[in-house]
C-alpha cells in the first residue's frame, strides 16, 4: 500500500512534465491543425537555454528570486524561438497541403537536435543540470516526498490554472478560441490572426522550457535529443485527453505519467510499450480523446 | 517492327544477365584470387620486402563518441612517432617504415562495415586496430576474417567479438571476467547481502548481472533483490525511482549496477533522492571523462567502479606512459587511448616476429605473442582473449580514486 | 496503352542489365572495388526502400514515418531463417539462394502482417495519427526486437550469411521499382492519387478510400520488409539501433529531396544520398543539421522536391495526369 502511494506521487511528477508538454502541443494543434513536431524540441531547448544563463554565473546561485528570474528569461527566449520557427518554417506553408507542415516539423525537429551538436561550445556530449531545487526528503505518513516533487508537481498545476484563466478570462484568450473556431471570421472581426498564432507558440513554447527545466531538475543528464522521447509522450497525452482540448492534455498527462509509473513497478520492461499501447487503443477505442467532442469533417 | 525490336532487346538482356550472372561468381573469385597475387607479390616472392606497412585504425573521430576517438588517435600517433625515431618496425633484418590509416566509424556499426571494406580494399592494409565499441566490432569482423586481415578489438569486452573468427583478437578483459572480479571484490569489502540493478534491454548489462548472481553465490553471498529496467537506446530511460525505492525496502548492504554509463548519473542523482545510501559497484562501461563531470559530487558519495585500465594505478609502466601522454597532449590518457596503444603496439611486434608478412602469417604470430604493454603482459589464450588484472576506482568529489587492483591470477578458479 | 507499359518495363530492365554490366565490368577492371560495390547495393536496399515509401507519402498522400520498422522486421526474420531455422552450413550451396529467397518472401510477408495490423485501426482516421502510430511502432519495435534473445537482443544478430550479391538486389531493386510503376500507372495509381487530392471527394465518387490505402500501405510495408532482409544479408548482421528514427527520417529526405510521386526521383535522390555522406564525411557533425535545413528548405522553396511528379519517359505512361496535379498542388 505504502509502495502504490510512493508511485502516485512518481507518477504525478512525471504527469506534470509531460502535462506541461501536450498542453503546447494542443495549443497549437487546436488553432492552426498540426503537429508540432519540433515541439519536445522546444523542452530541450529550455533545459540548455537555462543550463547556459545558470552556467554563466560562477556558482550556481542560491537566492530564489534569481533562479525565479533565469526561469522567466528562459520562458522568453524559448517562447521567442518557437514563435520565430512558426513564422519562418509553419506560417508560408499555413494554406498548404497539411503533410508538408508535418514534414517541415520533422525538418525543424531535426535541426533543433543536430544544429547545436555541431557547435564547438555545445557539442554532442551531455551536461548535467545544476541543482537548482535543494533537496530534502519530507516523510508524509508512510511515504516520502521531495522538495523536487512537491516543486513540480506544485509549477504545473500553478500554470495550468493561470493558463485556463488566461484562456477563459481575458480578451487574448477569448481571441484565441475565437481564431481556433473560424480563422476568416476572427480576422473579419478585426482580430489578428497572426499575432495570436504567435502568442499560441510563444505560450506552448514557454510552457515546454519551464517543463524542460523541472525535468532536468530531477534527471540532471541534459542531452540535445531528451526532447525526442518526451515529446512523442506528449504527444500521446494530448490525444489521449483530446487534441486541441487544454483540459484534456492536463488530464492526459497526469494520466499517462501514472500509468506509465505502474506499469514500471509491475513489469520494467513494459514500460516503454505502455504509452504506445495506450496510444492504439485510445485511437481504437474512442478517437476524440477522453474529453474531445467527436467532430464530423466538413467538406 | 516493335515487337522485333523488344524481342531482340530482350534476347540481348538475357544473354547479357546470363553471361553477368556467371561473370558475377567468376568475379568474386578471381578477385580474390588476384588479392592473394598482389599480396604475394608484393611481399614473399623474392623475398622482397614491402615499402611500407599500412595498418589501419576503426575509431570514432565525429559523432557522440568522437572524444573517445580523440584518444585513440593521439595514443596511436605517440607510438608512430616511436616507430618513426627508430626508423620502423625489423623485420626479417631490414626497417620497414609503417603507416596508420584512420577511418572514423562514428561508432556505428553500419559505417564501421564500410570502413573495414574501404580500409582492406582500397589501402590493403595488413592489421586493424579496432574499433572500440564491441557492436562495431561483431559487425564488421567478418570482413576481416573473411579477407584474412588480423584485427584487434580494443575495448570490446563482449564475448562474441572474438567468436567471429580466429583473425579477430582483443586487447582486454572478457565482461565474464568483470562480474567475477566484482562478486570477489564485493566478498572481500565483507557486503555478503547485495542487490542488482541491470538493464534488460542490454546484454552487456543482462549478461554481466546473470554472471555476477551466480560467482556471488558460488562465493556464499546473498542476492536480496533484484531490479530491472528497460533502456532501449543508450539513456532513454531517465527514471529509476521505482527501482531504486525497490532495492532500498531490500536493505542490501551494497548495489551492482552493471549500467550504461549515460543512465549512471541519472541512478546516482535519484538514489541520492531517495535515499538509499550504500555503496554501488559499477562497471567499465562507466570509465569515461563524461561520467565524472556528469554527476553531482553530493550523489557521488560512496560509488565505485571496475575499470581496466587507470592512470592513477602505481605501477611503474602505467606512469611512464602516462608521463609521456601527459607531455605530448597535456592530460591523463584514459582507457580506450591507453588500450588502443597497447593493440598498436602488440600488432607491431607480432609484425617483427611473424615469419610470412601476411595475414596468416601475422596472426600466427599474434596467437603466439608474449607482450608487455602498459596495461600488463598480454598472452592469448585459444579464444584469442588476453588475460588482464582489472581496478577498482573510487568516486571523490570531481576526481577519481584508485582503490586497489583485482589480480587475474588470485580469481583463476 | 498495354503496350506502352510492357515497354516502360523493358527498357528498365535493360537500364538495370546496363547498370550491371558497366558496374561489374568496371569491378573486373579493379576500379571499382568491393567497398564500393557495397555501397552500390545498400544504395540499391535505399532504392526499394524510398520507391516504397512514395507509394504511401508520395502517390497516396498518407504521412508514414517509421519505415525503417517494417524494415527492422524484414532483416530480422529473414536473418533468423537464413541463421537459426536453415543455416548456410547445413544446405549445399545450390540451395543457399532458393533458401535466401524464400526467407526474403517470409520477411516480407511478416512485415506486411504488421503493415495490416497498423493500418487497420489508423488508416480509418486522418493522416496525422498515421504518423504518430507510425513513429510509435518503430520505436516500439526496436525495443520489443531487442527483449528477444533468440535473434541477439540489444547486440544484434551476427553471422548472417552474406547471400546479397550485387546481381541478386540489382534484380530485386528493379523488380520493386516497376512493380511500384506499374502499381501507380493502373486504376489502383489513380485512386491513390484521388486519395491524396480530396479524400472526401474521392470518396463521394464510389472510392472505396479505406481499402485502397490499406492496399498501398500493406504493399509498401512488404516491400520494406524484403528490402530489409536484403540489408541484413549484405551486412551480415543487423542491430536494432540500424533501424532508428534517424533511419526512417533518411527515408523521409530521400524521399522528399528526391520528389513526392516520383519514383525517378526517388531513385537518383536515394543513390545520391547514399554516397553523399560517405563523400562529405569531415561534414559528419553538419551532417545532420544540414540534412535537416535542406529538407526545411525543399518543403518551403520547392514543395515537391527536385522531381516532383515528374518521371523521365520510359517511367510513366503517356498522357499521365501526375506531373500537371503535382504542380496544381
Amino acid at each position: 500500500m505504502t509502495m502504490i502511494l510512493q508511485i502516485l506521487v512518481y507518477g504525478l511528477q512525471l504527469g506534470s512534465t509531460y502535462a506541461l508538454l501536450a498542453l503546447g502541443y494542443s495549443m497549437v494543434y487546436g488553432i492552426v491543425g498540426m503537429i508540432n513536431f519540433a515541439h519536445g524540441d522546444l523542452l530541450m531547448a529550455g533545459a540548455y537555454v537555462a543550463f547556459f544563463i545558470f552556467a554563466a554565473f560562477e556558482t550556481t546561485p542560491s537566492n530564489m528570486l534569481i533562479i525565479i528570474g533565469v526561469i522567466l528569461l528562459t520562458m522568453l527566449i524559448v517562447g521567442a524561438l518557437g514563435a520565430f520557427i512558426e513564422k519562418v518554417a509553419y506560417k508560408p506553408l499555413r494554406n498548404k497541403a497539411r503533410l508538408s507542415a508535418l514534414i517541415t516539423a520533422i525538418g525543424v525537429s531535426m535541426f533543433i537536435e543536430n544544429f547545436p551538436r555541431a557547435l564547438p561550445f555545445i557539442g554532442p556530449n551531455a551536461r548535467s543540470f545544476p541543482a537548482i531545487i535543494p533537496v530534502k526528503v519530507i516523510q508524509v505518513g508512510a511515504i516520502n516526498v521531495t522538495t523536487i516533487q512537491l516543486v513540480t508537481i506544485g509549477a504545473a498545476v500553478a500554470l495550468m490554472l493561470v493558463l485556463y484563466l488566461f484562456v477563459n478570462k481575458t480578451v487574448y484568450g477569448k481571441q484565441m478560441r475565437a481564431v481556433q473556431q473560424n480563422k476568416d471570421a476572427s480576422a473579419l472581426m478585426g482580430i489578428n490572426v497572426n499575432g495570436i498564432i504567435s502568442l499560441t507558440f510563444f505560450i506552448g513554447a514557454a510552457l515546454a522550457a519551464v517543463s524542460g527545466i523541472l525535468y532536468a531538475s530531477t534527471y540532471p543528464t541534459i542531452t540535445l535529443t531528451m526532447g525526442s522521447t518526451l515529446g512523442m509522450k506528449a504527444f500521446i497525452c494530448a490525444v489521449l485527453g483530446g487534441i486541441g482540448d487544454i483540459r484534456g492534455a492536463m488530464l492526459g498527462g497526469f494520466v499517462l505519467g501514472i500509468a506509465e509509473m505502474y506499469a514500471n513497478y509491475i513489469n520494467a520492461d513494459f514500460s516503454y510499450g505502455i504509452s504506445f499501447i495506450i496510444l492504439i487503443l485510445v485511437l481504437i477505442l474512442r478517437p476524440q480523446g477522453l474529453v474531445g467532442k467527436e467532430t464530423v469533417e466538413k467538406v | 517492327m516493335k515487337k522485333m525490336v523488344a524481342l531482340v532487346l530482350s534476347v540481348i538482356m538475357v544473354l547479357g544477365l546470363a553471361a553477368c550472372g556467371d561473370g558475377g561468381s567468376e568475379d568474386s573469385k578471381s578477385t580474390t584470387a588476384a588479392k592473394n597475387d598482389v599480396e604475394q607479390e608484393t611481399v614473399q616472392s623474392d623475398g622482397e620486402t614491402p615499402d611500407v606497412i599500412k595498418i589501419g585504425v576503426v575509431c570514432a573521430i565525429s559523432g557522440t563518441y568522437a572524444q573517445e576517438g580523440e584518444y585513440v588517435k593521439e595514443a596511436i600517433d605517440l607510438l608512430k612517432e616511436e616507430l618513426d625515431a627508430a626508423g620502423g618496425v625489423e623485420w626479417n633484418g631490414t626497417k620497414i617504415p609503417v603507416e596508420f590509416i584512420y577511418e572514423d566509424n562514428e561508432g556505428d556499426a553500419e559505417t564501421s562495415v564500410n570502413c573495414f571494406n574501404k580500409l582492406i580494399d582500397n589501402e590493403g592494409v595488413m592489421a586493424i586496430i579496432g574499433p572500440p565499441m564491441s557492436g562495431c566490432l561483431i559487425a564488421a569482423g567478418p570482413i576481416a576474417q573473411e579477407n584474412q586481415v588480423p584485427t584487434i578489438g580494443t575495448m570490446t569486452t563482449n564475448i562474441k567479438c572474438t567468436q567471429v573468427g580466429d583473425y579477430i583478437f582483443r586487447a582486454c578483459f572478457i565482461d565474464n571476467f568483470q562480474a567475477k572480479v566484482a562478486a570477489n571484490w564485493m566478498m572481500s569489502e565483507g557486503y555478503t547481502e547485495v542487490a542488482i540493478l541491470s538493464n534488460n534491454a542490454d546484454d552487456y548489462s543482462t549478461g554481466m548481472g546473470d554472471e555476477f548472481e551466480t560467482q556471488f553465490k558460488a562465493l556464499g553471498g546473498t542476492i536480496l533483490d533484484r531490479e530491472t529496467y528497460a533502456d532501449a537506446g543508450g539513456g532513454d530511460v531517465k527514471d529509476f525511482s521505482v527501482q531504486l525505492t525497490k532495492l532500498k525496502n531490500a536493505e542490501p548492504q551494497a548495489i551492482f549496477a552493471p549500467a550504461y554509463y549515460m543512465n549512471v548519473p541519472d541512478i546516482l542523482a535519484q538514489a541520492t533522492q531517495i535515499g538509499l545510501n550504500v555503496p554501488i559497484l559499477g562497471t567499465d562501461s562507466w570509465d569515461t571523462p563524461d561520467v565524472l563531470s556528469l554527476i553531482d559530487p553530493a550523489n557521488k558519495s560512496d560509488v565505485y567502479y571496475i575499470s581496466a585500465y587507470s592512470a592513477l594505478n602505481p605501477d611503474e609502466k602505467v606512469q611512464e606512459f602516462s608521463k609521456k601522454f601527459n607531455e605530448a597532449y597535456g592530460k591523463t590518457p584514459n582507457s580506450n587511448g591507453t588500450f588502443a596503444y597497447d593493440a598498436a603496439a602488440l600488432v607491431v611486434q607480432a609484425i617483427s616476429e611473424a615469419e610470412t608478412l601476411d595475414g596468416p602469417g601475422l596472426r600466427n604470430a599474434m596467437a603466439a605473442i608474449d607482450y608487455n604493454g602498459v596495461t600488463g603482459s598480454t598472452t592469448f589464450d585459444e579464444n584469442r582473449n588476453p588475460i588482464k588484472d582489472a581496478n577498482i576506482l573510487k568516486f571523490v568529489g570531481n576526481e577519481v580514486e584508485f582503490v586497489t587492483t583485482v589480480k587475474a591470477s588470485d580469481l583463476a578458479d | 496503352m498495354k503496350k506502352k507499359t510492357r515497354k516502360g518495363n523493358l527498357i528498365a530492365l535493360i537500364v538495370a542489365a546496363a547498370f550491371y554490366l558497366i558496374v561489374s565490368l568496371l569491378n573486373r577492371a579493379g576500379l571499382v572495388t568491393s567497398y564500393y560495390l557495397q555501397l552500390i547495393m545498400v544504395s540499391c536496399i535505399n532504392v526499394c526502400m524510398t520507391v516504397s515509401l512514395n507509394l504511401v507519402n508520395g502517390f497516396t498522400g498518407q504521412f508514414s514515418v517509421g519505415h525503417a520498422g517494417f524494415m527492422a522486421i524484414g532483416s530480422y526474420v529473414s536473418g533468423y531463417i537464413t541463421t537459426q531455422v536453415i543455416p548456410a552450413g547445413s544446405i549445399p550451396e545450390a540451395f543457399q539462394i532458393p533458401v535466401f529467397l524464400l526467407a526474403l518472401v517470409a520477411g516480407g510477408l511478416v512485415s506486411g502482417l504488421f503493415g495490416a495490423l497498423i493500418g487497420l485501426p489508423t488508416l480509418r482516421l486522418r493522416g496525422d495519427y498515421l504518423a504518430i502510430v507510425t513513429l510509435g511502432f518503430g520505436e516500439v519495435i526496436r525495443a520489443i526486437i531487442r527483449l528477444i534473445p533468440a535473434v541477439g537482443g540489444a547486440r544484434g544478430m551476427s553471422g548472417i550469411p552474406k547471400y546479397s550479391s550485387f546481381f541478386l538486389v540489382l534484380v530485386i531493386t528493379a523488380l520493386i521499382v516497376i512493380l511500384c510503376r506499374n502499381m501507380v500507372n493502373c486504376a489502383q495509381g489513380r485512386a491513390c492519387v484521388s486519395i491524396r487530392e480530396n479524400e472526401i471527394a474521392a470518396s463521394c465518387l464510389g472510392v472505396n478510400t479505406f481499402k485502397y490505402k490499406m492496399t498501398v500501405f500493406i504493399v509498401a510495408a512488404v516491400m520494406a520488409g524484403v528490402a530489409g532482409g536484403l540489408y541484413s544479408h549484405a551486412l551480415c548482421y543487423t542491430q536494432p539501433d540500424l533501424y532508428s528514427f534517424q533511419k526512417s527520417c533518411d527515408y523521409l529526405v530521400f524521399l522528399y529531396a528526391g520528389g513526392t510521386a516520383s519514383l525517378t526521383g526517388s531513385v537518383l535522390s536515394a543513390f545520391l544520398l547514399t554516397f553523399l555522406p560517405e563523400v562529405l564525411r569531415f561534414l559528419s557533425d553538419w551532417r545532420m543539421a544540414i540534412y535537416a535545413l535542406l529538407l526545411i528548405v525543399i518543403m518551403l522553396r520547392l514543395p515537391n522536391g527536385l522531381f516532383g511528379g515528374r518521371e523521365i519517359p520510359f517511367m510513366r505512361r503517356k498522357n499521365y495526369i501526375l506531373k500537371e496535379e503535382a504542380e496544381h498542388r
